[in-house]
């Protein structure tokens, strides 16, 4: 549509590049894990099949997250803390690596719009991607839909994480209960649909929170991606020029992945450090 | 060839609207004002210093209520980061208000003499009158409104307003006829016609611009805002969901430490500093005489694609040169030079000095004219004659136009004639000198006066170029003469021959192609093409409808500013662009600061995170809160200044200020709260 490749092929390699950064990050915990009793076994093997082992589990953990299939072939509750958070936190960036099934590329699109807007401003004009201008109403809905699913997961998670019932459905205790309820709601909000495991999420309030979850994670954030398309077909192309920013190269990538980390990741970063990263750490 | 607006001497900005450079006073002197701007109601503006306002409010009743070092430590510096950010917009506007006081003392009460029916006159105040009258002034006094002349011609004295002392010359009909309120006549009578109610004079738009009253938020201001209050809600969440998730853990999180990490994540340096930089930026425009009717087109003159550049006083020096002789009939260079010389020496407009500067520079005779030349007898140009030249000794020299010259000499020269039909050709203007002495009349040569790019224009369309800007000349001269110039001064394109309508439908053409275009221009007829125009400068020596159109007003009246409009625009918004990256960048080093701190007690293990080895949990996060406070004074000169611009493609400016404020944004935290913290920790129950 846009008729421009590399446009296209720098969002595909920051996506690639994502996926494959926390693809090492959990293939690295895996194989080097800190528990004790895993130390003595060698390798983090429980909840995995055999026949996989620990490179195709990770695999397909990492990539399962990054689409929203739901699928798993191993129990990510038994994944190390590392590995563990790096499922997580690839749901948490709002499907961006490389996006979900049936909702696309919009999550990247999304924070590109937002990169655009953030640094845009740096080349001396109003900030425009792919020939169009970024103004109140496209920085509104690109605000809504990046700002839908942090705030039902934090609420969600904070909310349950408070209540004593919570604390009997949890498998575990500490840090690693804490992730099991966060995954949770991260699942949820993300269309993802895959497990931690280890939660029991039958009573009422589980049912009821994850599901407001679900249908708003869904829905706000497509509804708002389509009122910033809407937005933007409407508009009249603005032809680029040596004045404008360049979206097509290696510089933009960077931006976009920079506004990931510290937008979209940042976001949860307290979540995290609660979690998995306490349990990496320790 | 300037290449920074950083560069550029101030010097240029008149006594009447001269700001000084910032400093360390303005910041003590503005301090009332920040304080004053504490009231709630003033913060509500911008939601993220409201939250930081809040949470200064929240933490001071918990340190009250149960006092420790650290908690009113902290509730200090939240409270001074709201005050800094007050500080910030206080001196962006008291360098607005000097000015605006300077303005207010040429307001001072005149009395005006109003024509009655029937030509009487009447003394009213100059505040009652209506437009539509009629107003006589004579020299010495001052105009009581703005208006236009509609009848006689003045010399007026513009300095209460351009600051240029020289005075101008503003007379009834035409493209000089509109004159501001507050400007004194120095000679002559002339009768305006009020065009302005009292109230909404220029002097009045310009004191309410300056001072920032008619304010308000540009578009993409009101864009930006959003976005960070979007941001401020995010985080907002995230500490609100780390109170319960940290107490699931085993330590509930004190209102003052949660309240420390939400200020610290939210984007309080830009949004301390977003007010301060739209308004020092129309503070550059005004200090380089420029009039801005809305923040709306300064913002607009950074996304400026084709600029429509008027070739007289642009591009070219307002008059045109002499440039080259061409001696016929066997007259040596040397004999035509002397002549040439000879005939100009008491011809005192621009065309005559630059023929003897021409023979000075170029035949080395004497720039001056020397004691016994000063005596001689000149016959000076007029109308019927169309000649100008000397008498000495018997002999006669004149130089004008052929026909003229032919006429006085009685004989034609076909050499001469086939120059002065190649020079009319090219685009120039020749002139003819010639000779009537005892031996008789004869043509001496051809002096070529042509217009003269100026010195360095070509290197800044090469910028513009750069920067992704269209450069079209406009001109009236035939389409070989102006393909000559544009040739010549290296813009992009021209329009010969144009008339304002050809204006018009090129500006239109452009804006149907998605571009936006500025032009200048002083004439009535320009008015149409500076409304369409998305950024139409006026020439203050305009008329009153010209400036009505633009939403711009030059008040020296040099279209050559455009280009610096342009840079101004893109100044700004470079500017605002590269504080959001650095105070987004910033927080990553924060959350290094707070995080470790707020559960390293209950997850020993996440001293791991404490990369920066701050001494104990309130040193860090005291330092952070500290760092955060901080820093926004210490952008205040940048953000008021603005940042360096060099004009280059979008690629590298993005790619310096990525490397500057991304990654700048991202490094000077860790060491800022590092060296803050080893002050900090000396600091008793810390």
């Amino acid at each position: 549509m846009v008729g421009n490749r590399r446009q296209g092929l720098v969002l595909v390699s920051v996506m690639g590049l994502l996926w494959a950064a926390l693809l090492t990050v959990a293939w690295l915990s895996e194989v080097f894990p800190n528990g004790t009793a895993t130390q003595a076994a060698g390798a983090a093997m429980e909840g995995k099949e055999v026949r996989f082992g620990i490179p195709a589990s990770i695999l397909f953990g990492v990539s399962t997250t990054g689409t929203s299939t739901g699928a798993v072939n191993s129990l990510h509750d038994s994944f190390t803390g590392g590995a563990g958070g790096v499922v997580l936190l690839n749901m948490l960036l709002g499907e961006v690596a490389p996006g979900g099934v049936g909702a696309g590329l919009y999550g990247i699109l999304v924070l590109a719009v937002i990169a655009v807007f953030l640094a845009g401003l740096m080349v001396g004009r109003t900030p425009e991607y792919l020939g169009k201008k970024l103004g109140r109403v496209q920085v509104t809905a690109a605000a809504i839909s990046i700002l839908a699913m942090p705030t039902l997961v934090l609420l969600g998670a904070g909310l349950a994480i408070a209540l004593p019932s919570t604390l009997d459905a949890l498998n575990n205790s500490g840090e690693h209960g804490f992730s099991e309820v966060l995954y949770a709601y991260a699942s949820a909000a993300n269309n993802n649909g895959s497990a931690f495991a280890g939660i029991t999420v039958t009573s009422d309030f589980f049912q009821t929170t994850l599901g407001i979850a679900m249908l708003f994670g869904r829905f706000v954030p497509i509804l708002a991606a389509l009122a910033l398309a809407g937005s933007l077909a409407k508009q009249r192309s603005v032809p680029a020029g040596a004045g404008t920013l360049p979206t097509d190269g290696a510089l933009f990538g960077v931006l976009v992945g920079g506004t990931i980390v510290l937008v979209a990741a940042l976001t949860f970063f307290p979540a995290l450090a609660l979690g998995p990263i306490a349990e990496a750490l320790s | 060839m300037t290449t920074g607006l950083q560069e550029r001497p101030a010097a240029a900005a008149p006594a009447a609207v001269g700001a000084g450079a910032f400093s360390p006073r303005q910041l003590v002197a503005s301090l009332p004002d920040a304080l004053r701007k504490l009231d709630p109601r003033t913060q509500l503006r911008n939601p993220v210093m409201f939250v930081v306002w809040v949470g200064s409010v929240v933490v001071t009743v918990f340190a009250i209520l149960q006092p420790s070092v650290f908690a009113w430590l902290i509730a200090v510096w939240l409270w001074f980061t709201v005050l800094f950010a007050n500080l910030a917009e206080a001196v962006a506007e008291g360098r607005g208000k000097a000015q605006a006081e300077t303005l207010r003392r040429t307001k001072r009460e005149t009395v005006a003499r109003r024509l009655g029916r029937g030509g009487a006159e009447e003394q009213v105040a100059g505040t009652d009158l209506k437009v539509g009258d009629l107003v006589v002034v004579e020299a010495g006094e001052t105009i009581p409104g703005d208006g236009d002349v509609v009848e006689g011609i003045a010399t007026v004295d513009e300095s209460a307003i351009t600051g240029e002392s020289a005075p101008v010359i503003r007379e009834a009909g035409g493209d000089r006829s509109a004159v501001t309120g507050g400007t004194t006549v120095l000679s002559d009578r002339i009768v305006v016609r009020i065009t302005t109610k009292p109230g909404e004079t220029f002097v009045d738009r310009m004191i309410a611009l300056v001072e920032g009253a008619s304010r308000q938020k540009t578009p993409n201001e009101i864009a930006l805002t959003i976005l960070l209050a979007a941001l401020t809600i995010i985080f907002l969440l995230a500490v609100v969901a780390v109170a319960p998730m940290s107490a699931y853990a085993g330590q509930e999180q004190t209102l003052t430490v949660l309240t420390a990490l939400l200020v610290c994540l939210i984007p309080t340096t830009i949004g301390a500093l977003l007010s301060a930089i739209g308004i020092a930026g129309m503070d550059r425009l005004v200090q380089r005489n420029v009039l801005a009717t809305s923040g709306r087109a300064v913002e607009a003159a950074g996304d400026i694609d084709t600029l429509l550049l008027d070739k007289t006083g642009t591009i070219t020096f307002g008059n045109r040169q002499a440039t080259a002789l061409h001696p016929v009939n066997g007259v040596t260079v040397a004999e035509l030079a002397a002549a040439a010389r000879l005939s100009s020496l008491a011809d005192q407009t621009p065309e005559g000095r630059s023929i003897v500067e021409l023979t000075a520079r170029e035949h080395g005779l004497p720039a001056e004219a020397t004691a016994a030349e000063a005596v001689l007898e000149f016959v000076p140009f007029t109308a019927q004659t169309r000649m100008s030249g000397v008498d000495v000794e018997g002999r006669a020299v004149r130089k004008g136009a052929g026909s003229a010259v032919a006429g006085w000499t009685g004989t034609t020269s076909r050499e001469a004639e086939a120059i002065v039909d190649e020079i009319s050709g090219d685009g120039g203007t020749p002139l003819v000198v010639a000779e009537k002495g005892p031996g008789g009349a004869r043509v001496l040569g051809v002096i070529r006066l042509s217009d003269v790019v100026k010195p360095g224009i070509k290197e800044r369309f090469t910028a513009l170029r750069a920067m992704g800007i269209r450069t079209v000349m406009i001109t009236g001269d035939n389409p070989r003469t102006a393909r000559v110039i544009a040739a010549e001064a290296g813009v992009d394109d021209y329009l010969a021959e144009a008339t304002p309508e050809d204006k018009m439908a090129l500006i239109k053409k452009e804006q149907e192609g998605g571009r936006l275009v500025a032009m200048t221009g002083d004439g009535t007829n320009d008015a149409p093409a500076l409304a369409q125009a998305d950024v139409g400068v006026a020439m203050n020596s305009g008329t009153s409808a010209a400036k009505e159109a633009g939403n711009m007003v030059d008040l020296d009246s040099d279209p050559t500013k455009l280009i610096e409009i342009v840079e101004i625009g893109k100044q700004l918004l470079i500017t605002r662009g590269a504080l959001t990256t650095f105070s987004i960048a910033n927080d990553l080093a924060k959350y290094f600061a707070i995080l470790p701190a707020m559960f390293v007690a209950i997850y020993p293990s996440l001293g791991a995170l404490n990369i920066m080895q701050l001494a104990t949990p309130q040193s860090a996060i005291l330092s952070a809160v500290i760092f955060n406070a901080l820093v926004i004074v210490a952008l205040i000169p940048l953000a008021l200044r603005g940042v360096q611009y060099r004009p280059s493609s979008a690629a590298s400016l993005l790619r310096r200020n990525l490397w500057i404020y991304g990654l700048g944004g991202v490094v000077t935290p860790f060491i800022g709260i590092f060296l803050i913290d080893l002050l900090v920790r000396l600091i008793p129950g810390i």
